[in-house]
């Protein structure tokens, strides 16, 4: 401790980390992976001194989750972590061993590596800077290569700023901000689950200028365009079910879409910081056409993605973490009712979720060495299906995970961008 | 470059079968593509993972069932305290540890439950013969009691394995229901049988009664009356 001050030993959970760590189980493992291809075949040895590099520079997940007697907390270790070869199912359950787990893991296949980060230490713009210094670094002691603009990645030689372990969530609260309505329930998949422990993932790349373009005609960005194609498709398959299932399941469809909130505050946390917004159309209204629904999420965006309303969002949240007789309850209790306030209260308002990571980018000297990338959101048990879309070098990946077999939904949606006359290749896991 | 000829999306090369519509896509180019898959073959832990815990939490146990019977042991022989209390503790222990065995479901469901009925009934046996009761307690009522309720839940899982992906609002309230109705009948025909010698059901009746009522208008809610008798109703009811 007295080396550098900002080394910390002890890191309590930021108020997204406290929900994660209260509802992870072995199905709901809260753990979300990174992919990135790389143009050759990855060397272990490299990567594994690449990751010892860099860990240096990330003190705040050089740590492992401890139970306290009210929270979870971390706790800084000097162990080093290592890198794997891939051979379980993506996103598998994280352990906790007495101060030999990571909140992460670095794994590598073939051309691969795969960062699988637990969501209660950082949200996916946080592990995207941690993925992109680590490619950096490998890169710099494979082929020697020192790249000019780091971009939004971390340059290892510099001190640690201790914003990047602030809870954002904390700094931005605001007392005696109303609470936001509550969610009302909604469709979700009625699809069986896969056993415990399997994920399957799903992605399909498509090239980014030509939905741009369609985007740009319905006058909407991007996000919305996918948005409004992934309703689409969830109100195809219920219109196309059997005629009694189908009345049984014209309900609202919600889905859930994390807004970033670096880009509305100023905050340069490596820690979780987001806010899920709730876009939604009502299938007891009627059918919507592709126009309606757009309208609807443009307006729905326009309503709600400022920064009033989502501090009602925060301050809910911050305030309900810090209710005292909350936390003073004992925490093997806390962990035998919360995943089931979270299903009850937390997963009911939404059918599915879709994130998007934006534009991810590689400086200019590593363009030829890295082929794509890829995230994935982590699993769940009552919205079966959830995407997030990751874009890189003019190419968009559309990732789906799923704890389901079935694929209906990624049929109808993949089928649609072809039928805009976009091409879409397909990679999975499944078997 | 291979394409699904029904979604019209390109898929790996060494894929067989589409991966969204499981359409067989054809093999164009009729050469041995080398084993080029982006995931490895997976490996799901969860199962052992969870069999680690069970074992260390049955473990545990173990080990305090078996220190209670050690320390009740040598009481029992060193120090002259009273006897019959001490064989109930022992009893409690045994037939304690063997229900949580039988409850972390180490063999097939149907082996649990037996064991858990015979551990039971074994357990009433024993207390009888500690207790030396005059009444026939045992044969009279524990004894066709733990086996009515061994039947009935046995009948029970049967009916929910049946239904179980059926509604859940209807038809876990129908079985349990079903299942009440059965065991108070059971109890009901057992009290009677001893007390007057004959089987007599009283209060069951009731129940049954009022619990077939809701059982028929759940399953009419679901099943929706037919099309003939609805209109049947509708002529006869109109207002």
């Amino acid at each position: 401790m007295e080396e550098k001050n900002h080394k910390k030993k002890f890191y309590s959970l930021d108020n997204a980390g406290v929900l994660y760590t209260a509802i992870a189980s072995s199905r709901m493992t809260t753990v979300y992976r990174m992919t990135v291809e790389l143009s050759e075949t990855v060397d272990p040895a490299t990567l594994q001194k690449a990751l010892e590099q860099i860990i240096h520079r990330f003190p705040y997940f050089q740590v492992t989750l401890k139970r306290g007697f009210f929270w979870y907390y971390y706790e800084h270790t000097e162990a080093i972590p290592r890198v794997e070869e891939e051979t379980y199912y993506p996103c598998k359950t994280m352990r906790q061993r007495q101060g030999k787990t990571f909140p992460f893991r670095v794994l590598y296949y073939k051309k691969y590596v795969h960062v699988e980060f637990n969501h209660s230490i950082c949200d996916g713009s946080g592990g995207l800077a941690f993925l992109q210094t680590l490619i950096i670094e490998y890169f710099k002691l494979l082929k020697g290569i020192v790249p000019k603009d780091l971009g939004k990645a971390m340059d290892i030689a510099a001190d640690v700023d201790p914003g990047e372990f602030e809870d954002s969530f904390k700094v931005y609260y605001e007392e005696n901000v109303p609470p936001p309505p509550g969610s009302k329930k909604v469709f979700h998949f009625p699809f069986e689950l896969l056993d415990k422990g399997e994920y399957l993932l799903l992605t399909g790349f498509v090239p980014v200028a030509p939905l741009l373009t369609l985007a740009k005609n319905h006058g909407c960005t991007l996000t919305q365009f996918i948005l409004a194609l992934y309703f689409e498709s969830i109100q195809e398959y219920i219109m196309e079910l059997p005629i009694s299932e189908h009345k049984k399941h014209r309900q609202r469809i919600a889905i859930n879409v994390p807004v970033d909130l670096r880009r509305m505050f100023p905050s340069i946390t490596l820690r979780n910081f987001f806010i899920s917004l709730n876009p939604e159309i009502d299938l007891a209204l009627g059918y919507y056409t592709r126009a309606e629904i757009i309208e609807q999420i443009k307006g729905y965006m326009g309503l709600y993605m400022n920064r009033k309303h989502i501090n009602r969002y925060i301050s809910r949240n911050v305030r309900n973490e810090q209710l005292i007789f909350l936390r003073i309850i004992p925490l093997w209790v806390k962990k035998l009712f919360m995943p089931i306030v979270y299903k009850r209260y937390g997963e009911r308002g939404y059918t599915s979720g879709l994130s998007n990571l934006g534009v991810v980018t590689v400086p200019e000297e590593l363009r030829p060495y890295v082929k794509s990338f890829e995230v994935f959101p982590s699993p769940s048990a009552e919205s079966r299906l959830k995407m997030v879309t990751v874009s890189y070098d003019n190419c968009l990946a559309l990732c789906f995970g799923k704890t389901t077999a079935e694929t209906v939904i990624e049929k109808i949606f993949f089928r649609k961008i072809r039928q805009l006359g976009i091409p879409v290749k397909i990679e999975t896991n499944k078997r | 470059m291979a394409y699904c000829p029904k979604c019209g999306v390109e898929v790996e090369d060494d894929v067989k079968n589409c991966p969204l519509c499981d359409f067989p896509i054809p093999d164009v180019n009729e050469g041995n593509y080398p084993e080029e898959s982006k995931y490895p073959q997976a490996i799901n832990t969860y199962d052992e993972d969870h069999l680690g815990k069970k074992n260390k939490a049955f473990f545990s146990l173990t080990i305090i069932a078996i220190s209670i019977m050690v320390i009740i042991g040598v009481i029992y022989l060193v120090y002259p305290w009273n006897h019959v209390l001490l064989k109930y503790i022992a009893l409690a222990d045994i037939s304690i540890f063997a229900i949580v065995f039988f409850a972390m479901g180490y063999l097939h469901p149907h082996f649990n439950f037996l064991g858990a009925y015979i551990t039971v009934v074994i357990t009433c046996l024993s207390v009888y013969l500690i207790g030396g009761s005059q009444a026939n307690w045992f044969l009279n009522y524990a004894f066709p009691i733990a086996t009515l309720v061994y039947l009935d839940v046995s009948l029970f899982r049967f009916i929910f394995k049946h239904t179980r992906h059926k509604s859940q609002f209807i038809f876990i309230p129908s079985n349990l229901i079903l299942f009440v109705i059965v065991l108070a009948i059971g109890i009901d025909g057992i009290i009677s049988l001893n007390v007057q010698g004959s089987i007599h059901l009283t209060w069951s009746l009731i129940v049954a009664v009022s619990g077939i009522c809701i059982i028929v208008l759940l399953q009419t809610i679901y099943h929706r009356i037919p099309e003939k008798t609805r209109r049947m109703l509708k002529k006869k009811m109109h207002v």
